[in-house]
């Protein structure tokens, strides 16, 4: 019986080892010098997918981009890179009303933005980038049999067209007024994707753009082994300044603590922001690895927690503006995140064009809060928690999503805070699909709910605060004012800032909304998230952006000091 | 031997239809979809957009529906479907591929274990109650206790921090040429050691077991005291019928070699099925789940049939009818 065993073990041997003779490796050479001209990126997540019309996961923005996030293999017209500033790329000049390439007919509320592309900006075979391939872009998003998830900018654009012998110039006409028209526009390489869409436009995204793009970013896609790893070589055809690095490689490391240990293997030159914790990240800040530095970048990734005031406890302001002074946040800020975040006064960041300097600010102080609860009926019980007239106890409800260390311990640390005044939170999280599909979308949390919204630097509160988007069965759940906020000058102040042109009139505009909003405290103010970022001390041009952009927007810039 | 083998096809048939009904109910019985997750981060998504994604991925079709559409992908049209997730690739070509890797790292670290477990359980039950069984048992039992994720961790640790003789996980030196057979054993060496040290206690614990079950009986008094050296009477007479209930449990675990270790795969990075499937079902990646479970079922299945019909060939008492 010991011979066939023997066999046994002998074949599965030899079928491993076949197994391994096919390797699909990749096919760049690697020399001692070769070795300064490539970067190894850890990155949690794989990309879902490549395509811009299609990809969801912030992992796909850090590794490829899209044509309205520039990143290694995608360029847009425009980008906005770590100081938050938009800037040419792709195109010549970014429109606007003084150069003559955006005009606006506030009578009619149309408008026309003009685009001239870079004679010299191609794709990774050769063919120019022309304004086929935005009017192509544009149709497939309009497609009802695409599932496209969010085509709402296209439907504001009435006609697209082409001008010029090269078709170098874009004419985009616009059926409404839009403020953020020179942000860009998508664009795919049409002369492949036409036929692919052209054979089932319901399965076009399944097309093999996803898997293999064809780049006009800098890099292109050399590698892509799923579930282990991507890389991209120099794009030979980039028609862009010139790249410094030969090839970056994102490693895909599903658990933290692996990523913390290929770092210290010298496996790795940099962590993504899709990477480690921020629990982590403070802890290699203060036992850094050698040769390595920690990045703490101010981000728009508001956390918050919003009251549903449709409750009658909650929906109260005097108990929201009570449980925001009984909230120490320069503890929660100062002791848990080592003074890394960022306290929130108001829902924009303190980066964004419409900040408010000189708003109220809510300090931590226990006496008013008691006050407050006390003159909103709420008076302190035989335990310790307070009782109204009729004998109810102030028990609140906080959910969040359920695994989500930082937030859980946010939680117990609220839990702590508010029991000082005598409010007793109850702890409920759910797994992050329910959490969010369910629970969020249908409004069904019963005081509290802590998550976050991304905002981006040209954020409004149309969709956050506004009437109309408070989620309802009658609307299928859609909108963000989860909180259920009715406000009428704010309403009306949100729904003009979108279509308002004059930037100084946003800003006027979006400064009184912030005023209301912070008296009336619809949603609890935390903090915003700082995005963090681990990168070796001699690569240069490391700029993460803390917003929607990854952090390969600039890497043809990247290089190793010598 | 041969309508008792057709009945179980038959009968393993009707229980992979029933399994892919249940399936099917349980996956759409998850609360939450992700597409609506991803717009409910959307600011401008409106009531028609929702509708539209809706019907495109006929996410309110009835479950009877729904079952329907996909019996007939599958079996009409011969069609697997593709991922909602992993970069919209098909699904036959995913699992094929993370299948593949996950043979590789379960066949070694399986082959190991049997190779170093079966002579250890052997030596134990032969030398019953000896030094040699306690440090065995031992050893078994802290195997057996240790979690993989720790296990696993420590060794990366060990072997790619501090002393730096084994990559930190992966599948291959990235970037560098000629990565082929020792790099890949290289890749294979410390997830192959950590799934090992559970396998190798388990294994010892089954073939002791067996194996002192065997030599009590009264065959292995008889081969002795036919004057038969005590070589002959484990090897031939002990081992033989000791042997019998390892195999039905090789056979039933060969699954595992295509299921994966999640934990381990995730710790080492390594791109195998136990990642996929845990991915396929957070994501509702529900094209991919149903085809992976569907087939590890089926392969559960037929090793279930193998199992018995080798009990049959290794041991001439049992007879199949």
């Amino acid at each position: 019986m010991r011979a066939p065993t023997q066999r046994l073990i002998l074949a599965l041997l030899v079928l491993v080892l076949s197994a391994c003779g096919d390797d699909s490796g990749p096919t760049a050479p690697a020399d001692a010098t070769a070795e300064r001209r490539t970067i190894t990126i850890g990155i949690q997540q794989e990309p879902d997918n490549l395509h811009p019309l299609f990809q969801e996961m912030s992992a796909s923005i850090e590794v490829g981009g899209d044509t309205l996030r520039s990143g290694p293999l995608s360029a847009g017209l425009t980008v906005r890179g770590a100081d938050w500033v938009l800037r040419p790329w792709m195109a010549v000049e970014i429109p606007s009303v003084a150069n003559g390439q955006w005009r606006v007919d506030l009578e009619k509320k149309t408008m026309i933005t003009t685009w001239h592309i870079k004679p010299e900006a191609c794709w990774e075979d050769g063919t120019p980038v022309t304004a086929k391939d935005f009017i192509f872009a544009w149709k497939v998003k309009m497609d009802p049999n695409v599932p496209v998830v969010d085509n709402s900018m296209e439907k504001r654009i009435a006609s697209m067209r082409g001008e010029g012998a090269d078709q170098k110039t874009l004419v985009v006409e616009w059926n409404a007024l839009y403020a953020t028209a020179d942000e860009g526009l998508v664009c795919l390489p049409s002369h492949v994707e036409q036929k692919v869409y052209d054979q089932d436009p319901g399965k076009y995204k399944e097309s093999p753009h996803g898997r293999k793009p064809l780049s006009n970013g800098p890099f292109r896609l050399a590698e892509w082994a799923p579930g282990s790893h991507v890389v991209l070589e120099r794009n030979p055809k980039w028609w862009g300044p010139s790249v410094q690095l030969d090839r970056i490689i994102f490693k895909i490391i599903g658990d933290t603590n692996t990523m913390l240990a290929n770092l210290q293997a010298g496996q790795l030159d940099a962590i993504s922001p899709v990477g480690i914790s921020f629990d982590q990240a403070l802890e290699l800040d203060k036992n850094p690895v050698a040769g390595f530095r920690v990045v703490f970048t101010p981000g728009l990734v508001w956390e918050h927690v919003d009251f549903n005031l449709d409750n009658k406890i909650v929906g109260d302001k005097r108990v929201r503006q009570a449980l925001q002074y009984a909230t120490d946040r320069d503890k929660i800020v100062g002791e848990y995140f080592g003074g890394r975040q960022e306290a929130a006064h108001s829902w924009l960041p303190p980066k964004h064009y419409a900040h408010h300097p000189d708003l109220k600010k809510y300090g931590y102080d226990p006496k008013k809060a008691a006050a407050l609860l006390a003159e909103a009926g709420w008076k302190r019980g035989a335990d310790g928690t307070c009782v109204n007239d009729q004998g109810e106890r102030l028990t609140l409800t906080i959910m969040s999503t359920a695994g989500n260390k930082v937030r859980e311990n946010i939680e117990q640390i609220l839990q702590a805070q508010w029991k000082r005044v005598g409010v007793e939170l109850v702890i409920q999280n759910q797994e992050a699909n329910v959490f969010f599909g369910v629970t969020m979308r249908e409004r069904k949390f019963p005081h509290l709910a802590m998550y976050a919204w991304s905002m981006s630097p040209t954020s409004d509160g149309e969709n956050l605060w506004t009437i109309e988007n408070i989620p309802s069965a009658a609307s299928n759940w859609v909108g963000q004012n989860t909180p259920g906020w009715r406000h009428a000058e704010a309403n009306e102040l949100d729904h003009r800032v979108p279509t308002t042109m004059d930037k100084d009139e946003r800003i006027r505009l979006l400064r009184r909304e912030q005023e209301i909003w912070v008296e009336e405290l619809p949603t609890l103010l935390l903090y915003f998230r700082t995005e963090t970022t681990v990168v070796r001390n001699e690569l240069q041009g490391w700029q993460p952006t803390g917003t929607d952009v990854g952090v390969s927007w600039n890497c043809h810039e990247w290089h190793f000091a010598k | 031997m041969k309508s008792y083998v057709l009945r179980r096809v038959l009968q393993a048939v009707v229980v992979l239809f029933l399994f892919s009904v249940a399936l099917r109910a349980l996956l759409d019985a998850m609360p939450g979809d992700p597409t609506l997750m991803a717009m409910f981060n959307r600011p401008n998504i409106k009531a028609e957009d929702i509708a539209r994604i809706e019907r495109l991925y006929g996410t309110r079709d009835p479950f009877p529906v729904k079952y329907a559409k996909w019996m007939t992908m599958v079996f009409v049209k011969g069609e697997m479907g593709v991922s909602r997730s992993e970069g919209g690739r098909p699904v036959s070509e995913l699992i094929l591929e993370y299948s593949w890797n996950s043979l590789q790292l379960m066949s070694l670290a399986f082959a190991l274990s049997l190779a170093i477990a079966i002579p250890i359980g052997i030596l134990a039950a032969v030398r019953q109650h000896s030094v040699v069984d306690y440090a065995t048992g031992f050893f078994s039992f802290l195997g057996i206790s240790i979690p993989s994720f720790w296990l696993g961790l420590m060794a990366i640790y060990l072997f790619a921090v501090w002393l730096q003789w084994l990559p930190p996980g992966g599948m291959t030196t990235i970037g560098a040429e000629g990565g082929g057979v020792s790099d890949r054993l290289h890749h294979l060496l410390l997830p192959v050691l950590v799934l090992s040290v559970q396998t190798i206690a388990v294994w010892i614990r089954y073939t002791r077991a067996s194996m002192l079950e065997v030599i009590h009986e009264d065959y292995v008094r008889t081969a002795r005291a036919k004057g038969l050296g005590e070589g002959q009477v484990y090897g031939k007479h002990a081992l033989r019928n000791a042997l019998i209930p390892i195999v039905t449990l090789l056979a039933l675990s060969i699954p595992e070699l295509f299921s994966g270790a999640l934990i381990t795969e995730t710790l080492f990075s390594w791109p195998g099925m136990g990642r996929l499937l845990y991915r396929s079902v957070i994501n509702k990646d529900h094209m991919v789940a149903m085809i992976a479970f569907l087939i590890l079922a089926a392969l559960t299945l037929v090793c279930n049939l193998l199992a018995d019909v080798l009990y049959a060939v290794v041991d001439p008492r049992v007879r199949l009818s």
